[in-house]
């Protein structure tokens, strides 16, 4: 198991389900154009059994046929362009995933066999995992504008699915000013994949367009609406009809319910949010971005109960800070077995190269931070305590 | 690596696959149009309003039954269609190389994204966009998100603006900060790295010469500590001229703009933030950095533990385990784990150092002070104990260490404070 494994499944499938819709589109194209060549095909054939027909009326005929062979060429060819354009997206971020894949599959080896070089590049490499990772959060929650911005401040729009969330983004807009038109022509592009996730967006938006319909005080039409599109829907959802329905026989400042929340304009947030989910459903398997699931595992393996007394508190600690302590706080501590000693002054560790030595306070810093402190003041002060000691009563500490 | 390259393979051959359709499909095609277009010329030689031959309807007929089929083939037979086994095949690959469900081990990373917690983490996210100096990205997520609360400068900012311009190639910046502490940074290599960076990019620039006037004012105050570095960037100037052949390759990666920059930057980031004490990483880096360690982990033991008393193990969403973060993604704190009891050290249970200076918790020197006293005579081990210990008869509440042979009161004990 590695971090590239365990972490990178999304930055590959989401663009594998493009190429997978790309080549549904491309069959769709072929079978289109062919259906017409083969139109034309036909024609010229009854044609020619026709008796006394003339070269004129064969050629024209033929014309037609050169011209959607013509056009079968371009367009299979701009499809299958699209197709492979969606694969190279997939190769791209395969080969930065290799990049440094060979590195981090041995996290064990000793970092100082590894060359500065090679180290330098490793952390590059996970500052744009994160940048990817902050990108992948705000597309998912619909910080679109943060999300752009980020990519191109980092050049990461390849290596990101900025491109492949315009259109949800377009979607909401056009949500959040009322508007159904691009969310139920998404719907339709993507019916059969929604039709087996469940899905209820298209029902959701229809009934808000009847709702409009009843607001707008234009009940007949809202009846005929109701029969062109109600009539096609599933079993369970016959109560949200009735419901709809209902709604007719009352003014349009109700305050029955359930037709005073039907017609609160709080709906159409709750359906920005659910299209929001359900277009992440479809491109992601996984129910959460990938930030909240590292940061939440890394705060609970760096989380002591030394985190939280002010005392205590270590300004580089994730855990420590604020605001991130908060969440620690709700967190179980890290499991530790063996100690894990750092000095206090140098933040250098402990170890038989540089012992623990305890002040007669019962404070314990490291040897060699004690001797350097020696050199430069003549005396120990204690940095936490402001006591002063002189080095012959520093004692040696054992930790096993 | 491996999981990389079982992708690649397949997403190579749907790749050779459709470009070699694409080739294919396009000479089909135009084939077919020549034909037609051959056939038209043929008819054509006539006037307009002749009469078809018998031959040249069955001409016309053939060519129309051709073009049928093949349009057909190439629709619903093996052509196309025929590829989706292979593009399947690649997400297919994708499920069983890479984990897909990767949230299943962090069973509260649900909760860091309800509504009391996401403006917390999206504050920790907004300060870590500043910080880097993205200022605008920043301001961005934080009217999007309606952020409240997080400052907008941050001392660190200017620091990763001087480390930004480093790894794009730049070290005036930075060598201006530099310049200011450089009472503070005589032990430190960061100058020289600095100093060396600029030499070369002089050289790249405007030529050796101005390297070499920059390297005579520059470098002599560095040469006691960087000897081997200095000999080696002077040398490299000489394949900075024009026409120059390639480098051997201990040289090569000084002469990488992108490399040298990369490294200064690192090297400046962590220069700079020990001698201002702060963190190298933000809270948010740091915290993700452990979780990506972690991960992989989790996932390792959750695929061998999969039989149902063992699952129990996860109900307590305690970390299971303990993940070693490294020397850079954690220990950001001492922790003193009980050798005896291997448990944390808690404030109710603080580490005590016996007389001869080993680490217990308290727990554990309780417990073996009640064991001295409760089953004196139990064992031979013991009773030699106490025998030795008859220096004081009648303080049968002694105990001895369990790593050398010294004995004590447990009163003796004295608590110690690792932070």
């Amino acid at each position: 198991m590695n971090e590239i494994r365990s972490l990178e499944h999304s930055t590959l499938k989401v663009p594998y389900e493009v190429f997978n819709k790309r080549y549904r589109n491309a069959q769709r194209v072929f079978d289109v154009e062919a259906r017409h060549v083969g139109t034309v095909a036909t024609e010229v054939d009854n044609a020619t059994k026709k008796q006394g027909v003339t070269s004129g009326e064969i050629d024209t005929l033929l014309g037609g046929m050169v011209e959607k062979l013509t056009t079968m060429k371009r367009k299979a060819s701009e499809a299958i362009a699209e197709e492979v354009q969606a694969a190279y997206v997939c190769k791209k971020r395969l080969e930065h995933l290799k990049e440094q894949a060979a590195a981090l599959t041995e996290p064990s080896t000793p970092q100082v066999k590894a060359s500065f070089t090679s180290q330098t590049s490793l952390n590059q490499w996970r500052k744009v995992r994160l940048d990817r990772m902050l990108v992948e959060y705000f597309l998912r929650n619909g910080y679109y504008d943060s999300a752009n911005k980020l990519a191109d401040a980092r050049g990461l729009r390849e290596l990101t699915n900025v491109d492949i969330y315009t259109v949800a983004a377009e979607v909401e807009a056009e949500l959040n000013s009322q508007r159904t038109a691009r969310c139920l022509q998404w719907c339709a592009d993507n019916k059969s994949k929604l039709r087996k996730l469940n899905s209820t967006m298209e029902f959701k938006i229809r009934i808000q367009e009847f709702i409009e319909l009843v607001r707008e005080d234009k009940r007949l039409e809202a009846v005929k609406y109701a029969k062109k599109h109600f009539s096609t829907f599933e079993e369970d959802q016959l109560k949200d009809i009735q419901h709809c329905m209902g709604m007719l026989a009352f003014p349009k400042d109700t305050e029955v319910e359930p037709y005073r929340t039907l017609l609160q304009p709080g709906r159409w947030e709750g359906l920005v949010k659910q299209f929001r989910w359900e277009h992440s459903r479809l491109l992601h398997p996984a129910r959460l971005a990938a930030l909240p699931v590292a940061l939440q595992l890394g705060l609970a393996a760096l989380n002591t109960p030394q985190c939280y007394s002010a005392a205590s508190r270590v300004a580089a600690c994730p855990a420590c800070a604020p605001p991130l302590a908060t969440l620690a706080a709700t967190l179980p501590h890290a499991h530790v077995s063996h100690s894990r000693l750092l000095c206090r002054i140098s933040r250098a560790p402990l170890n038989e190269h540089n012992q623990p030595m305890v002040l007669p306070n019962g404070q314990v810093y490291g040897e060699k931070a004690l001797k350097e402190m020696m050199k430069e003041h003549g005396s120990i002060i204690c940095p936490k305590t402001k006591e002063v000691f002189c080095m012959k009563r520093v004692e040696k500490v054992y930790v096993m | 690596m491996d999981s990389c390259l079982g992708v690649e393979q397949d997403l190579d051959k749907a790749l050779s696959k459709f470009r070699s359709l694409n080739d294919n499909s396009s000479k089909l095609l135009q084939n077919m149009i020549d034909q037609v277009e051959e056939v038209r010329r043929e008819i054509t030689k006539y006037s307009n309003d002749t009469q078809l031959s018998p031959a040249q309807t069955m001409l016309i007929n053939d060519l129309a039954a051709t073009v049928k089929t093949t349009t057909a083939q190439m629709s619903t037979g093996n052509y196309h269609r025929e590829l989706h086994a292979t593009v399947s095949r690649v997400g297919k690959s994708i499920d069983r190389h890479f984990i897909a469900d990767y949230a299943s081990v962090a069973p509260k990373a649900e909760s860091f994204c309800n509504d009391v917690n996401r403006p917390i983490m999206e504050q920790a996210i907004a300060q870590h966009l500043y910080r880097q100096g993205l200022e605008d990205v920043g301001d961005a997520f934080v009217s999007e998100a309606k952020i409240t609360g997080v400052e907008r400068t941050c001392t660190f900012a200017l620091l990763q603006r001087c480390a930004a311009a480093l790894a794009e190639g730049d070290p005036s910046a930075a060598l201006n900060w530099a310049e200011r502490r450089a009472h503070e940074l005589h032990n430190s290599p960061l100058p020289f790295t600095l100093h060396r960076m600029q030499a070369l990019k002089l050289a790249r620039e405007q030529g050796v010469g101005a390297a070499i006037e920059y390297a005579r004012r520059q470098f002599p105050l560095h040469a006691a500590r960087h000897e081997r570095a200095l000999q080696a960037a002077v040398c490299a100037l000489a394949w900075c001229t024009p026409g120059a052949g390639p480098a051997p390759p201990i040289y090569q990666h000084l002469l990488d703009p992108k490399a040298l920059g990369a490294e200064a930057a690192e090297l400046f980031i962590k220069e700079a933030c020990g001698l201002l004490r702060l963190a190298p990483l933000s809270p948010l880096a740091g915290a993700v950095l452990a979780g990506a360690r972690v991960l992989p982990a989790l996932h390792d033991i959750r695929s061998k533990m999969s039989h149902p008393h063992v699952i129990a193990a996860w109900s307590d969403d305690e970390l299971p385990f303990e993940v070693d973060l490294g020397e850079d993604g954690g220990g950001y704190h001492s922790v003193f784990a009980c050798p005896i009891l291997r448990q944390q050290a808690s404030e109710q249970n603080p580490p005590m150092r016996l007389l001869c200076g080993h680490v217990i918790s308290r727990d554990a020197l309780n417990k073996l002070a009640m064991g001295a006293k409760v089953y004196p005579l139990r064992s031979a081990n013991v009773l030699i104990r106490s025998d030795r210990g008859n220096r004081r008869r009648g303080d049968n509440n002694r105990l001895k260490c369990p790593y050398c042979p010294m004995e004590q009161s447990p009163a003796e004990a004295r608590q110690i404070y690792f932070s």
